[in-house]
């Protein structure tokens, strides 16, 4: 499909996108946050990120990478550009600035579950650039340790060493916030 | 162009203190869970993660532009696809605007999907609010009073505001000739 994608097919090319659509979301959601409650800012990225992927599609071949490499090596500098962005304009939240607690949370269960969400974030924002790409990847966009390797161009040794360093992090950090958010 | 590994994640350096690699695997199978849904969320972690990764999913009402900041979508699009028209051949640059009929429209419906729902709905209007004009130039007024506020119905989706103010005056026009 990628390489008929590249060739300029249209029903691969929208097939491709297809696919890689909800996850290129989901990674720019985790490493952008909710701002204002939502994920706009994120969700915008995101269509970014698709269309630089159809405009960058026919140099694709050429590069010899994986696929998904090329798609979140986009996605990563689209972030990237936002963050310089708002930082320029102070009104787009950044890694290490966290949202403020939401003001009217729903139902018992989804506060807990979005106050859970919200203290984890906080603490991805501590832990070094590759640790927290990696468990983005992982868990946010669901990619394998392997595919991560693929697509960090790091070695699966070197996945799963950095990952199992970065829950260990994690497991140290969150400690009483985790477990108070859980038994809450 | 390069992409991946540009000096944001060196591996050179060693791991000291790694865990081991009973720890790794059993972690590796951890994150394998989480993503799965499988994890125990009594684990505060993994019910973290799992909450966390839940929230991603949320649909966002009204989250995305339909139209990109700083320029046009027409722009946007006719660059987007600048790769595509070289390289197929066949496309052309209309494709910018494309419609359902359009080779491109189902790329369109991807990586525009609020554009495309709102070319569709601007469409249907215009399709019923022709046959509502044919219906009124033979008099069936009944009929073109009921495809008038078939169209109408659709308005509210069209979210381009030049097509949605022509759309409206067409109607209103009609309306008229009607009351």
């Amino acid at each position: 499909m990628v390489a008929r994608a590249v060739s300029g097919e249209p029903t691969a090319t929208a097939a491709l996108l297809a696919e890689v659509r909800p996850g290129v979301v989901r990674y720019c959601r985790a490493r952008l946050g909710p701002v204002g409650g939502g994920y706009t800012t994120a969700d915008d990225i995101s269509q970014d990120v698709c269309v630089a992927v159809l405009r960058a599609l026919p140099r694709y071949r050429d590069q010899g990478v994986p696929f998904s490499a090329f798609v979140y090596g986009i996605a990563a500098r689209k972030i990237a550009d936002a963050q310089r962005s708002a930082v320029r304009r102070l009104t787009v939240p950044v890694d290490g600035v966290l949202d403020p607690a939401d003001p009217a949370p729903g139902p018992e269960q989804a506060a807990i579950a979005a106050d859970q969400a919200r203290r984890l974030a906080r603490l991805l924002t501590a832990l070094p650039e590759t640790q927290r790409e990696i468990l983005v990847l992982r868990v946010a966009v669901g990619l394998s340790a392997a595919e991560v390797g693929r697509t960090l161009d790091m070695s699966p040794v070197a996945v799963r060493v950095a990952q199992s360093r970065a829950l260990s992090k994690l497991r140290t950090l969150a400690g009483r916030a985790l477990s108070g958010a859980s038994s809450s | 162009m390069k992409i991946r590994n540009q000096g944001r994640f060196p591996e050179g350096r060693s791991f000291e203190g790694s865990a081991d690699e009973a720890a790794q695997t059993r972690d590796d199978a951890f994150l394998d869970a989480v993503t799965a849904g499988t994890a125990d969320p009594g684990d505060p972690l993994a019910g973290a993660l799992i909450a966390w990764r839940s929230t991603l999913d949320t649909p966002a009402p009204g989250a995305r532009r339909t139209v990109p900041r700083g320029r046009s979508l027409a722009t946007i699009i006719a660059a987007a696809l600048g790769g595509l028209v070289v390289l197929g051949g066949g496309l052309t640059a209309a494709a910018a605007d494309a419609g359902p009929t359009s080779p491109l429209w189902s790329i369109t419906r991807v990586v525009y999907p609020e554009r495309a729902d709102s070319r569709s709905a601007e469409l249907a209007a215009q399709r019923l609010l022709d046959e509502a004009k044919t219906a009124y130039a033979e008099r069936r007024l009944s009929d073109a009073a009921d495809l008038l506020r078939q169209a109408e119905a659709y308005l509210p989706r069209v979210t381009d505001d030049a097509a949605r103010d022509r759309l409206t005056g067409e109607i209103t026009d009609l309306r008229h000739a009607l009351s």
